[in-house]
């Protein structure tokens, strides 16, 4: 069953760069929920504060009923297990061969090797890879291919909630569709909630059911993807535009 | 700068080292902590700790006992040199050797060796699964990457490098016989129960207390500098450096209070 995510207040700092300033945003279930920003807004430290990776420094972040924050080892180990994550880098393990890091979370859990291998390949397939990519290691896949398999990888167990960090960045503009139409292909299938953290705004109003705009470390503004589009917050109408005038300043 | 700049600059610079040093010594301590605090959970990770006991063991097994034959015969030759008849050296030069390989040098270069070989090799997985987000990943698939990562390869380290340290010093003794015997001319017999007489329970028990002190030395360091390894690259490179640096300087440094403590 999908699962929500409510954020209150959240706040995160390294030393005296203030990353997270009171940041609040309801993601709702069952929904794909984009979370936009530039470079440097706190895209990724607000993910990883969800996840459990960063230890937010106060607020609240709520996983359906229970507390992040509060969670001990048991428990957040528990919530790893109903979610999966696409990383932008890909993050595949390179000592393993493909269908080894898609039936990761499987072989962990005690499944035999062959049983696991064939829901890996019933994966690789979903996402649009070949059975023979199986037995390859990461470092023979082209950037595409990787994500594909990461994709395969973070929904080979079946989660609740998928998180996704900049799927489509370093990929060409039809390698980038074509992982839109996975994520709304995935979406469908699984009734999953999905978060998807992007700067591309292709990428953005194609998938989501909601936007929420993180600048500084706060949200500006939220809301579904029409408001977004005519949005009259300059700080969102500039970032949609993609253009360098406005109170945006570029990071140089 | 001014003078009184000047005048600072070496005790600033000094200070930081100092606070760095204090610093690192923490975190590896805060890091041992958690190895000690998950040893009981370790159940679950055997298949990873079989690879890493194979890593470390077998696949350094060529270079150390490679270094130990020859150090056993470098100390065959040093010794003779050192008497001044050969009956002498016929007595003496199997103790210098057994005592040497047992006590310090078995233990000693065999850790080295490992160091060098294992402890840059973790580091750098453990560097580059970190930068790439390979680590984050594990957690993200409900896999605590300490147990999974740092554990298996520590145990490993303390495990397997008694083991090899045993055969490093048999072969480091047999080193010395065949220079003994067949380039110095000494009695093959002589040699074997010279050798074999000299040898006492406490000097073996030093030498494996040692190898297990320098495997968790040697784990320890390499997994530390991998695990906390960033800054992309350079950050990997860093911490590979640093894990056989550390490990070596404080397996010499280890060596120097143990041996003082069982004298």
């Amino acid at each position: 069953m999908p699962e929500s995510i409510t954020l209150k207040n959240v706040s995160k700092s390294f030393g005296s760069n203030q990353v997270l300033v009171n940041a609040s945003l309801d993601i709702p279930a069952g929904k794909t929920t984009v979370i936009l920003g530039g470079s440097g807004s706190g895209k990724s430290v607000l993910l990883k504060c969800i996840l459990g990776l960063i230890h937010a420094d106060s607020g609240l972040i709520k996983f359906g009923a229970e507390s992040v924050l509060d969670m001990d080892e048991p428990a957040r180990m528990a919530m790893m297990r109903k979610l999966g994550m696409l990383f932008q880098s890909g993050a595949l393990f390179d000592s393993m061969s493909v269908w080894e890091n898609v039936a990761f979370a499987l072989l962990e859990d005690g499944m035999k090797p062959t049983e696991a291998k064939e829901i890996a390949i019933t994966k690789l397939r979903q996402v649009g890879l070949r059975s023979a990519v199986a037995d390859l290691s990461p470092a023979e896949l082209s950037g595409g291919m990787k994500k594909r398999a990461a994709l395969a990888r973070a929904v080979c167990h079946e989660p609740s909630v998928i998180f996704y960090d900049e799927p489509t960045t370093g990929l060409d503009p039809i390698t980038s569709d074509v992982i839109n139409d996975l994520i709304i292909q995935l979406q469908d299938e699984y009734k999953a909630t999905s978060v998807v953290i992007t700067h591309d705004m292709h990428t953005a109003f194609k998938i989501a059911d909601k936007m929420a705009f993180l600048y500084k470390g706060s949200f500006l503004s939220d809301g579904d993807p029409k408001d977004f589009k005519d949005s009259k917050n300059p700080y969102v109408a500039q970032f949609v535009a993609g253009s360098a005038q406005g109170p945006i300043e570029a990071a140089v | 700068m001014s003078f009184s700049g000047a005048l600072l600059s070496p005790a600033s610079s000094l200070g930081r080292v100092v606070m760095t040093f204090v610093q690192e010594c923490g975190a590896i301590s805060l890091f041992f902590m958690t190895f000690i605090r998950h040893t009981l959970g370790f159940s679950s990770m055997h298949g990873q700790f079989a690879k890493q006991a194979e890593f470390v063991g077998w696949q350094s097994l060529p270079i150390v006992l490679l270094t130990a034959f020859f150090t056993g015969g470098v100390l065959a030759l040093q010794s003779y040199a050192g008497f001044d008849n050969a009956v002498l050296a016929g007595g003496q030069v199997p103790k210098v050797v057994a005592l040497s390989m047992l006590r310090e040098l078995g233990p000693v270069l065999g850790a080295l060796m490992v160091a060098s070989r294992v402890g840059s090799a973790m580091a750098a997985e453990l560097g580059t699964m970190r930068v790439t987000e390979q680590i984050d990943a594990l957690y993200t698939l409900a896999v605590n990457p300490f147990k999974y990562l740092v554990m298996p390869r520590i145990l490993a380290c303390m495990t397997m490098l008694p083991l090899l340290v045993i055969l490093a010093n048999l072969v480091g003794i047999v080193g010395g016989y065949l220079v003994s015997v067949h380039i110095l001319g000494l009695s093959g017999h002589m040699y074997t129960q010279n050798a074999y007489a000299a040898i006492g329970n406490e000097d073996v028990i030093l030498g494996l207390v040692k190898a297990v002190i320098f495997g968790a030395i040697i784990g320890l360091m390499a997994t530390f500098h991998g695990y906390k390894a960033g800054n992309g690259a350079a950050g990997v490179g860093m911490a590979t450096t640093r894990a056989v640096v550390y490990a070596a300087v404080a397996i010499l440094i280890s060596d120097y209070f143990i041996t003082a403590w069982f004298v």
